[in-house]
């Protein structure tokens, strides 16, 4: 095997099929001990007689397809399996969207709790495990990227320390192909890659993946027309897969014995849209397309506008749900603010076709639509943006209460800096005073929702043992939530 | 790339031109990001290629 793809335990994981689950892996363990938290978190993965994982995550496997597609000879495998290859190997590709836990929502619960992270822990573990310092002795190169490739930027003691070939930031089945030929060609590479626009895959060069993807992830489009500042998911071209695509890659997954799977987009209602107004037909067609294949379906993000615009205009939430004909379906949705004058300052597209000025309510509106049709949100909002006040998280507060009555999780993410904003500061404050009374009205919330959550969510028996060890996080988290409530108010 | 100049050459072509090779003379990858993190950073379209040649060759 010429090039091993992999990456640590935290992100080679099915999180047990629930990928609600995975975000356990961003924070640190709390009330368990961390065996258990990351049993529950990132349980290990089936693997064949090769170490070959049953399912990967989905950048990985484009890499892999990308590499097989060129030729080579390459495979994603699992990291405690890299040892049968690391004396043959020419090189190691690591991909990950959190090395060092420096992204929301890792950033967040290190911030609040003052703990690392599990997902950091792992990672480093993995860089520091036998296997990868025996790569490291026998001169394999070890290249990294990733949508969190930025975050070795800030880490150049660890790029010497663990003697990085290459760190390539952006879409990379492009040029990891040019990079595969020059290393099997004994040529130098470069150190450094930052894949511009010229260098994005077009549509047509966007590999199928060839071996099932983890939970059954789809891709269906790549960026996002709405540029908020904060988003480097913006800075990236428009594309939208075809259905053909689309159903290749359902096709590997079921053929993996896959049966449920997450619709991926930066905004799943926006897919075949010009603009962003949903376009029901296209919407319709792509969930019926599913639907063929998946028993079970989740969207991986939605905004909010678009929610609101597909059911007021075309009656198109109550429409796909049916068509999805589940229980209830998952799904990632920003809020960010509660603050139009912040939200006109960051994110001005983010209500579009409405007024940004009207943001609240648009909010309050979706969500009213999420919880008639059984969609649950987990919901972001961004705190420590730059520009923002006091009087703008005072309006997040009074948005998150609004909420209360919605089937959701809504979590404070820390703000970090990217897309548009990378080179702003980060916010690296202790949370107090009024971010900590956000923090207090999100947790409440939180604890409310995942109680009545948890038993539908992990209804099957096989996960009794699951659901009882998280039910017993959620009491720990609120004893110690009432704790601090009685500190203040005392 | 030596020097400042060269270091705020760079900083004009990034985002003007699609692709920007740079050679820089270093042991230390690390060393090399370091330098430049703040220039990779103003970068949004441009492909950049840092190549880091050693200074014992």
């Amino acid at each position: 095997m010429d090039f091993i793809i992999t990456v640590d335990r935290s992100m080679m994981t099915d999180h047990h099929g629930k990928e609600f689950i995975g975000f356990m892996t961003t924070a640190p363990p709390i009330i368990l001990p961390e065996r258990i938290w990351n049993w529950i978190s990132m349980p290990k993965m089936k693997v064949d007689k090769l170490g070959r994982p049953y399912q990967a995550p989905y950048g990985l496997r484009k890499i892999e397809a990308a590499l097989i597609d060129a030729g080579f000879d390459a495979c994603v495998v699992d990291p405690d399996h890299i040892h049968r290859y690391v004396d043959s190997a020419k090189a190691i590709l690591i991909g990950h969207h959190d090395y060092f836990a420096l992204c929301p929502p890792s950033s967040g619960w290190w911030i609040l709790t003052k703990k690392e992270p599990v997902n950091a822990r792992s990672f480093r573990r993995f860089m520091e495990s036998k296997a990868m310092i025996r790569a490291r002795v026998k001169g394999v190169k070890i290249i990294v990227g990733g949508p969190a490739a930025w975050q070795w930027l800030y880490k150049p003691e660890l790029i010497d320390r663990w003697k990085i070939s290459c760190i390539i930031d952006g879409e990379a089945e492009k040029v990891i192909v040019d990079i595969a030929e020059k290393i099997l060609r004994g040529e130098e590479i470069p150190r450094y890659v930052y894949v511009g626009a010229r260098d994005s895959p077009d549509l047509e060069e966007i590999p199928t993946i060839k071996y099932p993807s983890i939970n059954g992830l789809i891709e269906v489009m790549r960026g996002c027309p709405r540029n908020c500042k904060f988003c480097s998911v913006t800075l990236r071209k428009l594309r939208h897969y075809t259905f053909d695509m689309i159903e290749k890659e359902l096709k590997v997954n079921v053929r993996g014995g896959i049966r449920g799977g997450i619709i991926h987009s930066e905004d799943v209602l926006l897919y075949g849209a010009n603009g962003v107004r949903p376009n029901p037909e296209k919407l319709i067609k792509l969930h019926e397309l599913v639907k063929k294949y998946y028993k079970n379906v989740a969207w991986s993000h939605a905004s909010l506008s678009a929610v609101k615009y597909a059911e007021e205009e075309h009656g198109l939430i109550r429409k796909l749900v049916e068509i999805i004909d589940q229980d209830f379906i998952g799904v990632e949705v920003g809020i960010e603010t509660g603050s139009p004058e912040l939200a006109r300052k960051i994110m001005p597209a983010k209500a579009k076709p409405y007024d940004i000025e009207d943001w609240p309510e648009i909010v309050v509106d979706a969500f009213a639509i999420m919880h008639e049709n059984n969609v649950i949100p987990a919901a972001t909002i961004i705190v420590g943006l730059p520009g923002e006040t006091e009087a703008d998280v005072v309006k997040t507060i009074e948005l998150v209460e609004r909420l209360r009555d919605y089937r959701s999780l809504i979590i404070p993410m820390y703000f970090v800096p990217m897309g548009a904003f990378k080179r702003e500061n980060w916010y690296k404050e202790e949370i107090r005073g009024i971010y900590m009374e956000l923090a207090k009205v999100c947790l409440k919330h939180d604890i409310y929702w995942t109680k009545k959550l948890l038993n539908f969510y992990l209804k099957n028996r096989k996960y009794i043992p699951l659901k009882a060890l998280i039910w017993l996080i959620v009491k720990g988290v609120e004893m110690k939530t009432r704790n601090i409530n009685a500190c203040s108010a005392s | 790339m030596k020097s400042d100049e060269d270091v705020e050459r760079l900083k004009e072509v990034l985002n003007r031109e699609d692709i920007v090779e740079v050679v820089v003379y270093s042991n230390s990858l690390g060393e090399v990001i370091k330098k430049l993190r703040d220039v990779i950073l103003s970068n949004y379209r441009t492909t950049l290629r840092i190549w880091v040649k050693s200074w014992t060759l």
